[in-house]
């Protein structure tokens, strides 16, 4: 065969280096005989490289999405953020808090030897209860929730009779009375509901405020028979306690109470929306004092402001400083609204304000002082303001900004977790780079550039996919700044090798997406504009 | 999966020929006999035997070189491996009689594959965009198992018979195919489609080592030769059925039957909150397969050869033949021969062969031989075509064997 290579014959064939090409085939043939007869052990064969394509991820995402802020609504189809908050709530607790209150009261025979008939009060005495209110006088109440609690205590010999009757307290004309037999030697106690009764604070001669009377007796159980004769030190004691009232409606005078209130409320938006700059058409902001008691009020707003880390902007508007009076509510006949409120609204504009400014600083929340004072010209109502249950005095704030704006470096960001396994390093290595290709639909009127982060565990950046910002196109608006067409754009992100630990090691990807309106127009946000994207990769690998 | 997609690829490389039955040394002997044989051979078509050798020797297969081979596929393309290691004893009784002892390793791999198979593999999808790729028909089957087996012989004047019986000892098992398998890539790369209808069975994936005991079974070898004596020699008819066999795979043995459309438009990620990348094609495949996955015992029928043929035998000068042999559970063609060759005396013997069929096309094989009273030797190579034009075809068979034999 030597003979054969060596005089050229299979030349012809244009074989040559036909005895290397030999030698080395049959090598391969050695090695496979060796590989099976030593039995799996796995023959090295030659690596080659193939490119593989594969879809990454698709969906569609809004801007909503991506602001993640949960004060975002749509209103007529058109994107808004809107903040309504209660600044100041005064109920009726608030107004007449009735302390719990109790009283003890006890009876001692001081010689012994005196007999009395079973069935005749051998104590009886009336109970005045007056409760502190920090100057509010009420005279009349009906109870939605409250407790008589009553301890008696008998340390005589034998079984008493007692009756306890709150001559205050009256249901449907009855007054809420108890009797309770309590034998020799021992203590009664007991809880009682005074839920829905009448409570006139007024006292037995109708001239006091805050005051509940009550009248107490005690005898020998009437169904001793003969006389009791007492021993010297023989006692019974009363303890009643008034407690957890809540009026389901009150009146009387609540007193010149004077209440200043500074607070602020955090506005998340800008947290997730950073731009440059940006240019807030349209805003609306309502505050509301509704005074649902009736008790005269004077509401003062001292001033509002909004915050950032490094500035403060303050509001101008003409009320500002200035008291306004606002009237008491009026009882009603009707049972469905009892009770008609006074309104006051407050509106700031873009013509009586600057509040504008106050957005344009994106500013993490809204700083306010106002007062807020009853009665202030003291008890012109003789005795006869009144609150009900559920009818209260409130500042609300209703602030509404329409996404409709110019904006320049508006700057988007939202973080993925990302969870590769690269636990087979071999196949990891194997990977020589590649490209993730992009395919952006987007809805929306304005232009953005996109860049993708990669994140260690701790948070620090390992690689960026691109160094340049890829570009994708505005849709197509018209005159009004409304989208009449998504426009489609690619963008792509070459990687190479050294890159490819950096990206698979990541633990999060950041997108990253930085928009403009054309000249800063004005352009308004819609819930039906939408980005599309699919993404897929191109990888050059090795195999095996 | 290193070393099946190894087993595929050397399946694959070599087309080759003379892809039948060698006669065993054994056959007829009258003397105590010591016989060791091996047959090492991978046969079929399409790929070229360049291509495999640079896949086993070098470290790395430039672009050029597959898209070379790729060029010269056909639409489904074969091709098979075969390996046979035998030792043996026989023993001479009275009367013609003789019995046979022996072990042998025996491994079988064959697939068949489409050319667009082979671009997914060694060239990836992306050169592919917009396009499907076929990989129906395309199967794959990969066995390894030990006998032991005792026979009986019985030699007359004119005739011998003989069979061998054995103990199998399964040791791996891989049975694949795609009766319908399509993988389309969409224009712009951003959707995979996968149809697939198929089948994978395994047994012993994970412990494949020499001898491991993943299956049982029982086995077959007998044959039956009767010679004429005629003015030109002796005529030599041979039927000879070997490796017919039944092995039961023990329990463990996995089982997934496929009939699902895929497809893949990447992971859906509308809002980013609470998404995490990481799931992927791999996951849909794995939901699909394991709803269809079964695990117990599996039987099948060992890869078998039956062989008709009829040679002339001469003390000296030029000698003919020719046979056919069936290849009963595999995805070989029937392959058909012819032979001449030269006894240039009583020891030495020199062949050439021609054939046709098996995993290839036309196949041609040379073989020589040599005989004393105590030792014979046989070389037999085969597919000489697949390394002469190693450019253009492939394959590579070799068969060795020598015996001695002692006693009266």
């Amino acid at each position: 065969m030597s003979l054969l290579f060596r005089t050229g014959i299979f030349n012809t064939f244009g074989l040559l280096p036909m005895e290397r090409s030999m030698i080395q085939n049959i090598r391969a043939l050695i090695l496979v005989l060796v590989g099976f007869v030593s039995c799996n052990g796995p023959l090295d064969i030659a690596s080659w490289e193939v490119e593989a394509t594969s879809p990454l991820v698709y969906g569609r995402m809004n801007i909503a999405d991506l602001l993640a802020v949960k004060e975002i609504s749509s209103e007529g189809g058109v994107l808004q953020y809107r903040v309504q908050d209660t600044l100041v709530r005064l109920g009726v607790d608030t107004l007449i808090g009735i302390p719990d209150t109790t009283l003890v009261s006890e009876f001692m025979i001081p010689v012994g030897g005196v007999q009395w008939p079973a069935g005749v009060p051998f104590y009886s005495d009336t109970i005045r209860t007056t409760f502190n209110l920090d100057g509010a006088q009420l005279s009349f109440a009906e109870v939605r929730k409250a407790l008589f609690s009553v301890s008696l205590k008998n340390n005589l010999k034998e079984q008493i009779l007692v009756r306890y009757r709150i001559l205050s307290a009256t249901q449907n004309g009855d007054t809420f009375e108890l009797e309770e037999l309590v034998p020799g030697k021992s203590t009664f106690e007991g809880d009682f509901v005074l839920d829905g009764y009448n409570l006139d604070f007024r006292g037995l001669d109708g001239t006091r405020s805050n005051t509940l009377n009550a009248y107490v007796e005690a005898m020998i159980d009437p169904n001793f028979t003969g006389t009791y004769t007492f021993s010297a030190g023989e006692s019974f004691e009363i303890q009643n306690t008034f407690k957890e009232i809540i009026p389901q409606y009150a009146q009387g005078y609540f007193g010149q109470q004077l209440t200043q209130y500074e607070d602020s409320v955090t506005i998340d938006l800008f947290k997730s929306l950073a731009f440059r700059s940006a240019d807030i058409l349209e805003y609306d902001v309502d505050i509301t004092i509704d005074n649902g008691i009736g008790a005269d009020l004077l509401f003062e707003i001292g001033g509002v402001s909004t915050y950032n880390s490094s500035s403060v902007v303050s509001l101008g508007h003409p009320i500002l400083g200035e008291p306004q009076p606002i009237g008491r509510a009026i009882r009603t006949a009707g049972l469905a609204s009892p009770v008609k409120h006074m309104q006051q609204h407050y509106s700031f504009t873009s013509s009586n304000s600057n509040l504008d400014e106050l957005l344009e600083i994106r500013p993490n929340g809204i700083a306010y002082n106002m007062s807020l004072e009853i009665n202030p010209l003291g008890d012109i109502s003789l005795g006869n303001d009144f609150v009900r249950f559920g009818h209260d005095i409130s500042a609300s704030m209703d602030l509404t900004v329409p996404l409709k704006f110019g904006v320049e470096g508006l700057l988007l960001r939202d973080t993925f977790a990302m969870n590769v396994d690269t636990s087979d390093s071999e196949q990891i290595d194997r990977i020589l780079g590649g490209v993730i290709r992009g395919k952006i639909l987007n809805g929306y009127p304005f232009e953005a550039t996109v860049q993708l982060l990669f994140l260690d565990s701790n948070g620090v950046v390992t690689d960026s996919l691109s160094d340049i910002r890829q570009t994708i196109q505005s849709a197509e608006a018209n005159g009004f700044g409304m989208v009449i067409n998504s426009v489609e754009s690619e963008v792509v992100f070459p990687f190479d090798r050294d890159r490819v630990d950096a990206v698979l090691g990541a633990t999060q990807a950041v997108v990253l997406a930085r928009f403009d309106t054309y000249q800063s127009q004005i352009v308004e946000l819609r819930d039906s504009y939408e980005i599309e994207f699919r993404f897929a990769a191109d990888l050059n690998t090795t195999l095996p | 999966m290193r070393w099946i997609l190894m087993l595929i690829l050397t399946g694959m490389a070599w087309v080759s020929s003379a892809q039948r039955l060698d006669r065993s040394m054994w056959m007829g002997v009258e003397r105590n006999a010591a016989d060791l044989s091996i047959h090492l051979g991978a046969v079929g078509s399409g790929l070229t035997t360049s291509f495999a050798s640079a896949l086993l020797t070098q470290d790395f297969l430039e672009r050029e070189a597959i898209q070379v081979q790729r060029d010269k596929l056909r639409t489904i393309n074969s091709a098979g491996f075969d390996y046979r290691a035998d030792v043996l004893g026989v023993a001479q009784l009275k009367d013609g009689w003789a019995v046979t002892a022996g072990v042998t390793d025996v491994a079988h791999a064959s697939t068949e594959f489409s050319d667009d198979a082979f671009r997914l593999l060694f060239e990836g999808n992306a050169a592919y965009r917009g396009l499907e790729l076929d990989l129906s028909s395309s199967s794959f089957q990969y066995l390894r198992y030990q006998k032991f087996s005792v026979g009986l012989m019985r030699n007359n004047l004119n005739s011998s018979m003989g069979f061998r019986l054995s103990l199998i000892n399964g040791q791996q098992w891989i049975n694949a195919n795609a009766e319908r398998a399509k993988l389309s890539t969409s224009d712009w790369g951003d959707t995979l489609g996968l149809d697939l209808i198929g089948q994978w069975q395994q047994s012993g994936l994970d412990e494949g080592y020499f001898g491991a005991q993943n299956g049982a079974g029982v086995g077959l070898n007998l044959f039956l030769s009767h010679d004429w004596v005629t003015e030109e020699g002796t005529w030599r008819a041979l039927i000879d059925v070997r490796d017919l066999g039944w092995i039961q795979w023990f329990p463990g043995s996995q089982e997934y039957q496929v009939d699902t459309v895929v497809t893949f438009y990447g992971v859906e990620v509308n809002d980013f909150e609470g998404n995490a990348v990481g799931a992927g094609l791999g996951d849909s495949l794995d939901r699909a397969f394991l709803g269809w996955r079964n695990t117990g015992v599996i039987n099948t029928w060992t890869p078998s050869w039956i062989q008709c043929s009829v040679k002339q035998e001469r003390d000296k000068g030029f000698e003919f033949g020719l046979g056919a042999t069936w290849r009963p559970f595999t995805v070989v063609k029937t392959y058909g021969w012819m032979l001449a060759g030269y006894q240039f005396n009583q020891k030495w013997y020199a062949g050439s062969e021609i054939g046709y069929g098996g995993f290839g096309r036309m196949q041609v094989a040379i073989e020589g031989m040599f005989h004393t009273r105590s030792v014979s030797a046989r070389l037999r190579w085969a597919n000489m075509e697949g390394l002469i034009f190693s450019d253009r075809l492939g394959g590579m068979m070799i068969t060795a064997g020598i015996q001695y034999q002692f006693g009266s």
